[in-house]
């Protein structure tokens, strides 16, 4: 084995050339593509916790309005029963009032053709008793007593009433 | 695929090389026999260019969520990044891309010997004293940078902070010094024997396995050679980290102690 400044010089400097080469294109760009990878990776994982509370607190808000809606459809639902219910009374009430009104008014029209029917009666007895009479005392009767019967008569009947 | 084994230049034996296999063939070519000689680099370029075509096609297209290879390659460099930072601290970042190559650079050469036709560049001395030189220049440029001159001279004095360290600094300094030139030897060294031993106890069983059938006139002979081959897989990868590791021990011993 024989040394020889020339080949040592020739082998150190093509590991320069080699360094050189490397360095440019292998270490500087991967080296940075590592970094950058790395600052990616921490990046996105950030933003996923970030995203991950921000959902929690979106979920928390939905669930808290849900129920807020909940409770208000709960109380206009209470309100429209109560509602219901008071309508239900007041048709009740005044269902009852016209019931009563009707039944006042046929009364009233039971009671007026009650009358009208005695009044007709009357007047047929009257005259059924003046044919009836006419007929027994026609022979004997003079004009004059004639009138003052009939009129005793009719006193009568209206003291009769 | 090993069956034309060579001992080449009547040194230790090799498995034979498509460099090799032509020198055998074509002895006389000018150009051949400049291949031969040149036979570490050549397979050090071939591999460069393969690295290159790889991270061009690695990255070519690159996306943010990765496709394969995109993905093994970021898998590489981020481990190679991470090392970086383990070892040096906040700024590993800076010396990535550096102590990365060097990583990826001996990986695959180491490696490279166990492709056919193939050589492994690091089981030369040269190579390794080549890539020690780069890494011996880088940390003294890199301590120079850092703690200014001032700095590094009071770095070799051994950093005396009161009378007895003054006291030593005689004894300190040549060490240091000594020390700075011993770590890429070292370096290169360890490489290179590490390597080197393993290509040629492949090539020795490879020696042996065509031997072994040798009598019956067989083409090819025993595969004794991959037991070792798998091995060759551990140390290798092994090697280059050691080296790469080494460097960035070496790299963070120069900076500023506040910062490891």
């Amino acid at each position: 084995m024989n040394l020889e400044i020339q080949q040592i010089l020739t082998q150190a400097i093509g590991f320069l050339v080699l360094l050189f080469i490397l360095k440019k294109i292998a270490w500087k760009p991967l080296l940075s593509l590592l970094d950058e990878r790395r600052e990616k990776i921490i990046s996105e994982f950030q933003s996923i916790e970030r995203t991950k509370s921000e959902l929690s607190r979106l979920e928390q808000e939905y669930k808290a309005r849900l129920a807020e809606i909940d409770a208000q459809a709960r109380q206009k639902i209470q309100e429209a029963i109560t509602e219901g219910q008071k309508i239900a009374v007041d048709v009740q009430e005044k269902a009852r009032e016209e019931a009563k009104n009707i039944l006042n008014k046929a009364k009233d029209n039971i009671d007026l053709e009650i009358a009208k029917a005695r009044v007709e009666l009357r007047n047929q007895v009257v005259s059924l008793a003046i044919g009836a009479a006419e007929k027994v005392i026609k022979a004997e009767l003079s004009d004059e007593r004639h009138k003052r019967l009939v009129n005793e008569f009719i006193d009568e009947a209206g003291q009769l009433r | 695929m090993e069956a034309a084994n060579s001992a080449h230049g009547g040194g230790a034996p090799e498995v034979a090389n498509i460099i090799t296999l032509l020198n055998s063939y074509f002895h006389e070519s000018s150009i051949v026999s400049f291949l031969h000689h040149w036979e570490n680099p050549v397979f050090s370029v071939l591999i460069i260019i393969g690295l290159v075509i790889v991270a061009r096609m690695a990255t070519k297209n690159r996306t943010i969520v990765p496709g394969k290879l995109q993905n093994f390659v970021e898998f590489a460099l981020e481990s190679l990044d991470n090392l970086s930072k383990g070892v040096i601290g906040h700024h590993g970042r800076h010396y990535a891309p550096f102590i990365g190559t060097l990583f990826i650079y001996i990986l695959v050469m180491n490696l490279s010997g166990l492709v056919p036709f193939m050589k492994s560049p690091s089981s030369s001395l040269n190579t390794t004293i080549g890539l020690a030189v780069i890494v011996f220049i880088y940390v003294q440029y890199t301590g120079l940078r850092r703690l200014g001159l001032g700095g590094y001279i009071f770095h070799l004095l051994g950093q005396p902070r009161d009378v007895m360290g003054w006291v030593f600094v005689p004894l300190m300094l040549p060490l240091h010094v000594i020390e700075e030139f011993i770590k890429p030897m070292s370096l290169s060294l360890r490489l290179f024997g590490n390597v080197f031993g393993e290509d040629v106890l492949i090539g020795a069983f490879v020696t042996m396995g065509i031997m072994a059938l040798s009598f019956m006139g067989s083409p090819i002979g025993l595969p004794l050679q991959i037991p070792f081959m798998m091995l060759a897989v551990i140390t290798g990868t092994i090697q280059a980290l050691v080296f790469t590791l080494l460097s960035t021990v070496y790299i963070s011993l120069m900076l500023p102690h506040e910062e490891h």
